[in-house]
């Protein structure tokens, strides 16, 4: 793939999703590369694991893609000229995490060049042992020192990685969230001199944080050495960034409580593609249809929908519940799914009816339904508002401004009970219901077009390589 | 291996004199049962039958000296891999894979060493010895056979019958000196080549017996033994370099300042091959404390640290760390004091012992009190030396073991070249000496440095990396 040379190259740099992965974070970024056909893009991906299938149609304007698989070790091809510089230069680092939100990784990567990964180095330097255990006696003395040890270097390794993998060629680097995808944009950055960005979709780190306190093997001390570097790539990211972009105005406040500072960020809503939507043409069907569209993974707990429909059903029993989304992505968890509705003895009522055109369902469901523990800002809420759907939802990321603050339809995550009241005043009240559809109808189209969310990007993209 | 340590530590525990003496008797044998094999052979032909052989027991020494010299010198390296490789398959307790590996590393060395003995003595033009194609064919079975029992001496240390071995090496003694008293009247000094290589054959098939009805081969494979070859090379050039530098003054010296044997390329340099021969006999009882009572209570002190390595706090591993290097200081004092006992009283006696008159005893005998005190200083140190590489074997530090065995063997060959140049004859063997020193000084640094990076090296090789870049 030829490079002109008078356009602009984006570096987009994504961790666990596009193009392995769908998604809102993926479709976003499809379309956002589809939407600038100007701009020439490299994708640089990180994956937990190799030769993963691509799921989207790589658009002709991507010029290359390199994927990192984090959990492999890479061979070092190039040696540290100055080990003692650079163990000061981490330890300089640790200890500004502790101080100061200005986290300047210049130095530390002055002295590690590409191509040489710090996969031992802790332990065969004297200056990085010291390191490592005398954090281990400081903050975990009373636990196995092997565990201390083997925790820490998960950790870390995944960091060695980042720190000196190869970096694709490209005039602005762009990274769609921070974490290890953040940490790449960071040593891109620095490595070749450019502009980097950021867009957060949700917040990496509260996401994360969120895995780890529901993972059952991670416990004690090492739950707080996990969150705690998570939140360290953040603030790496944001001290480093040129530009902060989140979706909403809660996610920006949550940055800038992190250390980002105030003038660098700034929120540009998602869109949708308003004209795609907007087709869709109501058709009424008997009964009461209820859909939940997204992926059959825990983060959208589809098993609250499910005790939603129970509940919904011992009042309503004509109502039918649809969960549209793939289902491919954890099977034992869909297989749960599967297991609590037939336990339940709702099957009539509930389908799983896997990944479909949405816009047919939308023509006739009666509520979208989000159940979601953790959201950024749900495009289906804005596609739901466009073909006409009412939508009940939990309380999370953008939801509460985009119903209003309404809490005739808005649950605490996981409250089947509140959530099976929002579905029956939408039942019960057609009408006043009806009134608030046609006003959130005229707000996407008005506020949530995604042609001109793009057209913006473009704008950034030029203008912060102008002010290189 | 410090198997047949821990059986002949728990003999010595049962008490009593006959406790002690089976142990000596099996730790001599084991440790220096070939060596031993040698010296009587020698005293006893050198008393019983030169009157029979008269000049040509000189060719026979010859080809005795040689054959353990070159046994060593080319094959040594081999040796240790083996020990490795049998080492691995007995931690796994794959007896099978044990008997196989045995069998494998026996064709290797037979073929080889029959191959080279063929063309050496083909090179030897015989015409004063009666039989001399006799005396061939028993110069190849005494070679191929030595070289056999070095590695079936890596592997009886596995079989733990201590006793069975003992008569088994009593029984080949027996056969050869029977044999070559009936023999050497009938067939001269071929047929004393040919009594001592059948009484070493026997002992050959007799060890291959025992090895193989206790540890079975499978098979016979090539495939899954070879790649320790590549594996472990610092540790094959490490046992190269060791016997290189155990034999290198030896055969500069016989090259430089030796007298030729009659008929043959050999060359003997008495004045330095016999008080070397006798001070490393006096490295025995060193060795049996070593294998005894030094390396059992090291690899306790490591089996200890590493099993307790998963479950210990941070301080816990520390204080293991240096249970372990105490250990080691420990032992390594402990087999200083021990062999410099013995070293110590020979070194002031050795004027007596030259006065036994050793001539009779011994071909040439003791003749330079000087150089005898050298050698068994020099003796002294490579005792040790030996001992520190083992530990280091022990910390997988096969590099650090290279780097000190080539240091060994680089100060032994220039040292005893510079001597063979420029030297007088009472300073033989310095070079021996100071190569043991400086080797021990060097090894020992290294065995502290690794011993006091054992948690480092744990996790390095855990994280699949390779020690040697610690």
């Amino acid at each position: 793939m030829e490079i002109m040379s008078e356009q602009i190259r984006i570096c987009l740099i994504l961790e666990g999703s596009y193009p392995f992965v769908t998604g809102g974070v993926a479709a976003w970024v499809q379309q956002l590369i589809l939407n600038l056909p100007d701009l020439k893009f490299a994708l640089y991906t990180i994956s937990p694991k190799k030769n993963q299938r691509i799921v989207y149609k790589i658009p002709a304007n991507v010029y290359s893609h390199q994927d990192i698989v984090i959990s492999q070790r890479l061979k070092s091809d190039k040696k540290i000229k100055s080990k003692r510089a650079l163990f000061r230069e981490i330890v300089k680092l640790h200890s500004d995490f502790k101080t100061t939100n200005q986290i300047d990784l210049k130095n530390l990567i002055k002295y590690l060049p590409m191509g040489s990964f710090l996969y031992t180095d802790a332990i065969k330097n004297p200056h990085g042992w010291g390191m490592l255990t005398k954090s281990n006696q400081l903050h975990n003395p009373a636990y196995p020192f092997v565990d201390y040890f083997w925790a820490w270097k998960s950790a870390h390794d995944m960091m060695f990685t980042i720190l000196g993998a190869p970096i694709p060629e490209a005039d602005v680097y762009h990274a769609i969230s921070t974490g290890y995808a953040g940490l790449a944009g960071v040593v891109a950055k620095i490595r070749q001199n450019k502009p980097f960005m950021l867009t957060e979709h949700g917040l990496y780190h509260k996401e994360r944080e969120i895995e780890i306190k529901r993972a059952s093997f991670i416990g004690g001390y090492q739950r707080d050495m996990w969150i705690n570097i998570y939140n360290n790539l953040s603030r790496i990211c944001y001290y480093h960034a040129d530009l902060i972009i989140t979706l909403f105005e809660y996610n920006r406040e949550k940055e800038l409580e992190l250390g980002a500072p105030e003038e660098k960020t700034m929120v540009i809503a998602n869109g949708i593609d308003i004209e795609y939507f907007s087709k869709v043409k109501k058709s009424p069907r008997k009964g009461f249809h209820i859909g939940l569209v997204g992926r059959i993974v825990p983060i959208k707990d589809i098993k609250t929908f499910i005790y939603t429909a129970k509940i919904v059903t011992t009042s309503i029993p004509e109502a039918m519940f649809y969960a549209i989304g793939p289902v491919d992505e954890d099977p034992p968890y869909y297989d749960d799914c599967k297991l609590l509705v037939k336990s339940l003895q709702i099957e009539k009522n509930f389908n799983f009816v896997g990944k479909q055109d949405v816009r047919e369902y939308y023509s006739f469901l009666n509520v979208l339904m989000l159940t979601s523990i953790r959201e950024a800002q749900p495009l289906v809420i804005l596609e739901a508002f466009c073909c006409g759907v009412p939508v009940a939802s939990t309380k999370v990321g953008n939801v509460l401004e985009l119903l209003d603050y309404d809490e005739r339809f808005l649950a605490a995550p996981k409250d089947a009970d509140k959530l099976a009241q929002c579905v029956k005043y939408i039942f019960n009240n057609p009408i006043k219901v009806s009134e608030l559809v046609e006003m959130n109808k005229q707000k996407v189209r008005q506020f949530f077009d995604r042609k001109k969310v793009y057209q913006r990007y473009g704008e950034i993209y030029k203008k912060i390589k102008e002010n290189e | 291996m410090a198997g047949i340590g821990f059986v002949l530590r728990r003999v010595i525990k049962q008490g009593g004199l006959l406790s002690v003496v089976k142990v000596a008797l099996a730790g001599t044998i084991i440790v220096a049962g070939p060596w031993l094999l040698s010296i009587l052979g020698i005293f006893f032909i050198t008393k019983y039958s030169y009157y029979l052989i008269g000049q040509t027991v000189a060719i026979f020494m010859a080809v005795v000296i040689y054959s353990y010299a070159f046994s060593l010198f080319l094959f040594g390296g081999i040796h240790y891999i083996f020990t490795r490789l049998v080492a691995d398959y007995m931690y796994e307790k794959k007896k099978k894979k044990a008997g196989e590996a045995l069998l494998l590393f026996s064709v290797i060395i037979a073929v080889l060493s029959t191959s080279l003995s063929v063309v050496v003595l083909l090179l030897l033009d015989l015409q004063k010895i009666i039989f001399p194609t006799l005396f061939k064919i028993s110069g190849i079975i005494f070679f191929v056979s030595i070289n056999l029992i070095w590695l079936l001496m890596i592997f009886i240390s596995l079989l733990k019958k201590y006793f069975k071995i003992f008569i088994v090496y009593c029984a080949g003694m027996a056969l050869a000196f029977g044999s070559i008293t009936l023999l050497a009247k009938s067939l001269s000094v071929s047929g004393v080549m040919l009594g001592f290589a059948g009484g070493h054959f026997l002992i050959v098939v007799c060890l291959y017996i025992l090895a193989f009805k206790e540890y079975r081969p499978g098979g016979f494979t090539v495939k899954e033994h070879l790649p320790y070859f590549v594996r472990f090379k610092f540790l094959l050039f490490t046992g190269i370099l060791y016997y290189w530098g155990m034999w290198i003054d030896k055969i500069v010296f016989w090259f430089t300042k030796g007298s030729p044997i009659a008929e043959s390329f050999f060359k003997v340099f008495d004045v330095y091959d016999i008080p070397v021969y006798i001070a490393n006999l006096t490295i025995i009882p060193g060795l049996i404390y070593f294998m005894i009572i030094n390396e059992t209570n090291f690899y306790r002190h490591l089996t200890e640290f590493l099993t307790k390595f998963n479950k210990g706090i941070y301080q816990k591993l520390q204080k293991l760390k240096y249970k372990l290097i105490a250990s080691l200081k420990k032992g390594l004092r402990e087999q200083c004091v021990f062999q410099g006992i013995f070293t110590l009283t020979l070194i002031l006696i050795a004027p007596m012992l030259v006065m036994a008159d050793t001539e009779k005893l011994l071909v040439g005998g003791i003749t330079n009190i000087t150089v005898f005190r050298i050698t068994l200083g020099a003796t002294f140190f490579h005792l040790i030396f030996l001992t520190i590489i083992i530990f280091l074997f022990y910390l997988q530090r096969f590099r650090l073991a290279f780097f000190s065995t080539f240091c060994f063997f680089i100060i032994n060959l220039c040292g005893s070249l510079l001597i063979a140049l420029w030297g007088n004859e009472n300073i033989l063997g310095v070079s021996y000496l100071a190569a043991g020193l400086i080797s021990c000084l060097l090894g020992g640094v290294f065995l502290f440095s690794s011993a006091g990076k054992i948690d480092n090296a744990v996790f390095l090789i855990a994280s699949g990396e390779k020690i040697d870049n610690l």
